[in-house]
């Protein structure tokens, strides 16, 4: 961690050649303050053992965050409208234990639902992919 | 004096049935755009604009202002129900009434939020009504190096919210400060931090951060440890208790001073401003220990200073003609389309009209408060949905609530990264609070700062030749000593 | 069921753009806005939304695109398909004091359509209502003998002020270097700062200084325009007050992706001309503190370019062109 702070420090020091006095003040105090702060670390107990948090939590984690960073990334290559239903279905049907029907359903409304708040009605410019507007 | 008559005058045409409409029409829309992550006051009246617009003039400012309180208010109801903040101002709501929520409280939680909001606004108002013209120009004089002061002063809170571990909340403050900076300098175009992409050059949005800090990282923690529901306890009442009410009144007025005074300065963020008052509260409450557990008066606190602020924010509004948050600046717009001309003239020119819509942000206040009492308990249920049905959704609007305020992928990216680092934090134990504040206060504290060496070429004495600025600063300067003092005796 | 659905969009959609033939536009428009709703440019793009979705029946909606002094916003609007729905409110900032300014604008200049410029947003310099100068000159001379002491406040550092403000001191052969320049992030801060004596002078647009002139807090004491502007009778233009090389301006227009038809580009200009005509409109225009000034396309680019040419050595003297 201290080791990580350190790194940040020096890459704001490196970056104080960015141009004169007016903006170079703060990134200068405040790498100073991170150096600092990365040398008081050293200071710090032990860090505790991470809450005792099992493989599987850690793993059920990883895997919604991998879930939701796969969305994001695909709603450009889809589209919102395919993507986000493809997003609902799958946390849906890992997280809940709910049937079949309750599912789907859930899924067709919410994501039809968001469509049609957020695309039609508000007018965002929510990326299309390849099925048109 | 002429005001009460006036304003009387105001009420009579306010109470129509037809201006009434448009108030809660304002009122309901301007809520539930608050209630979307992201979408706060700022592009929900941006967006809602064009309805207005085949509305004659009054009713459209009336729903106009409607929708502003409406969505000042509804992005509390996220905050206390799902952790998620409906816009800055509402993070330091998620403090505590999240932990209320969790204990089965969201019932009071939601329904001090409500009244809360009503009560601070509607001082707010009066506040208005009666002083507006001296007010704004005491406003005026508040320059640079007595913003500075200002800054120095809120930073102060960064410390008290450092929890057990002082570096730690040091670092996640500093972290704050670091992200601040990064994009191209508002000031000199020089480009900071941006590592050669264009991406980074337009800087880190806040709601981003705040979304991935608050909504994702719960979300990702609400997964790790199974919850059930966000209420880990059975559902409680659905009000206050009648001790914890008048608890609460004198946090309220409080609330109102903090808010409204610092409301009156443009440029001073809602958000920072209800970090302050929260920590006001904090530090008056006898039993500060309570804060960031379920303590009802951190949520009256910060609820009732936002309303507050949001009021006052309309004295520069209306008497200047300066907005002192963008979403006011959507609203001057509208308001200038429709023939306000803002400034002092505008009291003695078109009196009826801004009467009218002042006596209807009042009717907005109390119609707030009229729909959002009853659906306390509506809202309450939604903390007993199954999570594994509420966290797909919360990520949903998540993702749409990055991308809502720049229409950008990168920002939702950039609440994803926040969201992993959210996480981390809380497991290694550092504060995500101070980095929150640091993120808002360091734009502001850099800006003052360099403004005002530019006012003294470059000599750093005016900080304290000035008077204001000098006793703000001394005054943070202390508080900072006082709680570190503190601390340590602990 | 995906496929039946996906062949019913595929019909829908080319059904959709069989009808697009008859006149343009037949579905909604996009003008993309480089900054944050209620600044100036985004006033002006809703003005002439507004006006052009009355018209032409088709909502016209304002998408704001803020970032990197308008650099995301307009890197956007110029990436996008040249079919005419999605277009850009450019104004003098992106345009050519962007150019002035940035050697390393990840878009060119001249990779546009240019549309039409539709409104000036004239500079007004203003000092605090009670402040002793009455006249431009007096400023100079005050800025002359003690430069030290002199401050003026602007809006960023490549902005309208920046220019006005500077071309104003070169002409009055106040030394520069030795003034204390303070910067602000937009002009409500700048101006609003005059207003409270924080600093003494002030070069903003008109739209940005309206409010507090008319409030008696700031006064105007010149206007950078061929005649008094209409909602400002009583301050002199530049001309009269002794300064008539001054022609720093803010401006705002519309512009596309490259590659735009000429028949949509001509389409906007018919409605561009026609709402200058239209006393509603221009009131509106008048209310939010801009004057109409319409150029066609080819009229549009060359202002540009001579603005650059004008901001271009001006950028160089004042050290801001990186």
């Amino acid at each position: 961690m201290l080791a990580a702070l350190g790194v940040f420090a020096l890459v704001e020091a490196a970056r104080l050649r960015d141009g004169w006095q007016g903006a170079r003040l703060m990134p200068a105090v405040v790498g100073m303050v991170l150096v600092a702060l990365g040398i008081a670390h050293l200071g710090l107990p032990a860090a505790p053992a991470a809450a005792a948090v099992g493989m599987e939590a850690r793993r059920r984690v990883l895997a919604m965050f991998s879930t939701l960073a796969l969305y994001v990334a695909a709603l450009p290559v889809l589209g919102f409208l395919p993507a986000t239903a493809l997003f609902i279905l799958i946390l849906l049907a890992w997280l809940g234990e709910f049937s079949w029907p309750v599912t789907l359903g859930t899924t067709l409304v919410v994501a039809v639902a968001s469509h049609v708040l957020f695309q039609r009605w508000l007018g965002m410019p929510l990326p299309s992919g390849p099925f048109g507007r | 004096m002429d005001t009460v008559g006036l304003l009387l005058q105001g009420f009579a045409q306010a109470l129509t049935p037809q201006n009434l409409l448009f108030a809660l029409l304002g009122s309901v829309l301007g809520t539930l755009v608050g209630v979307l992550p992201g979408i706060g006051p700022t592009s929900g009246i941006a967006i809602l604009l064009p309805l207005t617009s085949f509305l004659p003039p009054t009713p459209a400012i009336i729903m106009l202002a409607a929708i502003y309180y409406g969505a000042m208010y509804g992005g509390s109801t996220t905050a206390i129900l799902v952790n998620v903040p409906g816009e800055v101002a509402s993070v330091v709501t998620t403090m505590d009434g999240y932990q209320m929520a969790r204990q089965g409280r969201a019932g009071p939680a939601l329904a001090i939020a409500a009244i809360s909001s009503f009560v601070a606004g509607t001082l707010g108002l009066v506040g208005l009504t009666f002083f507006a013209p001296p007010l704004a120009d005491l406003a005026l004089r508040i320059g640079p190096p007595e913003y500075f002061g200002l800054v120095v002063l809120a930073f102060s809170v960064v410390v008290s919210m450092s929890g057990p571990s002082l570096v730690k909340g040091l670092s996640a403050a500093a972290l704050g400060a670091l992200v601040a900076l990064v994009g191209l300098d508002p000031m000199s175009g020089v480009r900071r931090f941006t590592l050669g992409t264009t991406t980074l050059l337009g800087g880190v949005d806040f709601i981003a951060v705040i979304i991935g800090l608050f909504a994702i990282t719960e979300a990702l923690l609400g997964v790790e440890q199974r919850v059930g529901a966000v209420a880990l306890a059975r559902l409680g009442r659905l009000l206050p208790t009648r001790e914890e009410m008048s608890r609460c009144l004198a946090t309220m007025v409080r609330a109102t001073g903090v808010g409204f005074a610092l409301g009156l300065l443009p440029g001073c963020t809602p958000g920072a401003i209800s970090f302050i008052s929260y920590d006001v509260e904090r530090r008056w409450s006898r039993t500060p220990e309570r804060f960031g557990r379920g303590a009802i008066e951190g949520v009256a606190a910060p609820e009732g200073a936002n309303n507050a602020t949001t009021s006052a924010g309309f004295v520069p509004l209306f008497a200047l003609g300066l907005p002192a948050t963008p979403a006011l600046a959507v609203l001057l717009s509208g308001l200038m389309i429709y023939g306000l001309q803002p400034g002092p003239l505008l009291f003695e020119k078109q009196a009826a009209f801004v009467w009218t819509v002042i006596a209807s942000m009042y009717v907005g206040n109390v119609m707030l408060l009229v729909l959002n009492l009853p659906l306390v308990g509506l809202w309450a249920q939604l903390c007993r949905v199954p999570y594994a049905m509420m966290a797909p959704l919360i990520l949903l609007f998540s993702v749409l609530g990055a991308f809502s305020v720049r229409n950008s992928l990168t920002d939702v990216g950039m609440a994803l990264v926040f969201g992993a680092l959210g996480y981390g934090m809380v497991k290694l134990g550092y504060p995500t609070a101070p980095l929150v504040l640091a993120l808002i206060l360091t734009p502001m504290l850099e800006q003052a700062l360099r403004q005002s060496l530019g006012m003294s070429h470059g000599d750093p004495l005016i900080l304290v030749t000035r008077p204001g600025a000098a006793v703000l600063i001394a005054a943070g300067l202390t508080l900072t000593a006082w709680t570190l003092i503190a601390r340590h005796r602990r | 069921m995906w496929r039946v659905l996906f062949a019913l969009l595929l019909l829908g959609s080319t059904a959709a753009s069989a009808a697009a033939q008859p006149a343009y536009p037949t579905r909604p428009i996009e003008i993309i806005v480089a900054y944050a709703p209620g600044g100036g440019a985004d006033v002006a793009a809703r003005l002439v939304a507004a006006h052009a979705a009355k018209t032409w029946g088709q909502p016209v909606n304002v998408v704001n695109l803020p970032g990197a002094s308008g650099i995301t916003g307009t890197l956007r609007a110029l990436g996008a398909r040249p079919d005419g729905y999605t277009l850009l409110l450019e104004p003098h900032a992106t345009a050519s004091m962007l150019f002035a300014v940035e050697s390393d604008v990840p878009f060119k200049m001249d990779g546009k359509t240019p549309i039409a410029l539709i409104t000036f947003d004239p500079v007004v310099y203003t000092v605090k209502a009670d402040a002793p100068w009455k006249t431009l000159r007096d400023v100079a001379e005050a800025a002359r003998a003690n430069p030290k002491t002199f401050r003026y406040g602007i809006a960023g550092v490549s902005g309208v002020a920046a220019f006005s403000v500077s071309q104003f001191l070169f002409a009055a052969g106040v030394p520069i270097a030795e003034t204390n320049r303070v910067v602000f992030t937009g002009g409500a801060p700048a101006v609003t700062a005059l207003a409270g004596g924080h600093v003494d002078f002030a070069g903003q647009q008109w739209s940005e200084s309206g409010a507090l002139i008319q409030g008696g807090k700031i006064r105007g004491l010149a206007v950078v325009h061929p005649t008094r502007l209409p909602g400002l009778p009583d301050i002199p233009t530049a001309k009269e007050a002794g300064f008539p090389d001054l022609d720093v301006v803010g401006w705002q227009g519309l512009s596309g992706p490259k590659g735009l038809s000429p028949a949509v580009v001509a389409r906007w200009n018919a409605l561009i001309q026609e709402a200058a005509k239209d006393p509603a409109f221009q009131e509106q225009a008048a209310r939010v503190n801009k004057v109409l000034a319409y150029r066609g396309p080819e009229d549009f680019w060359k202002f540009q370019e001579e603005e650059l040419k004008k901001y271009l050595p001006l950028a160089t003297k004042m050290g801001i062109r990186k």
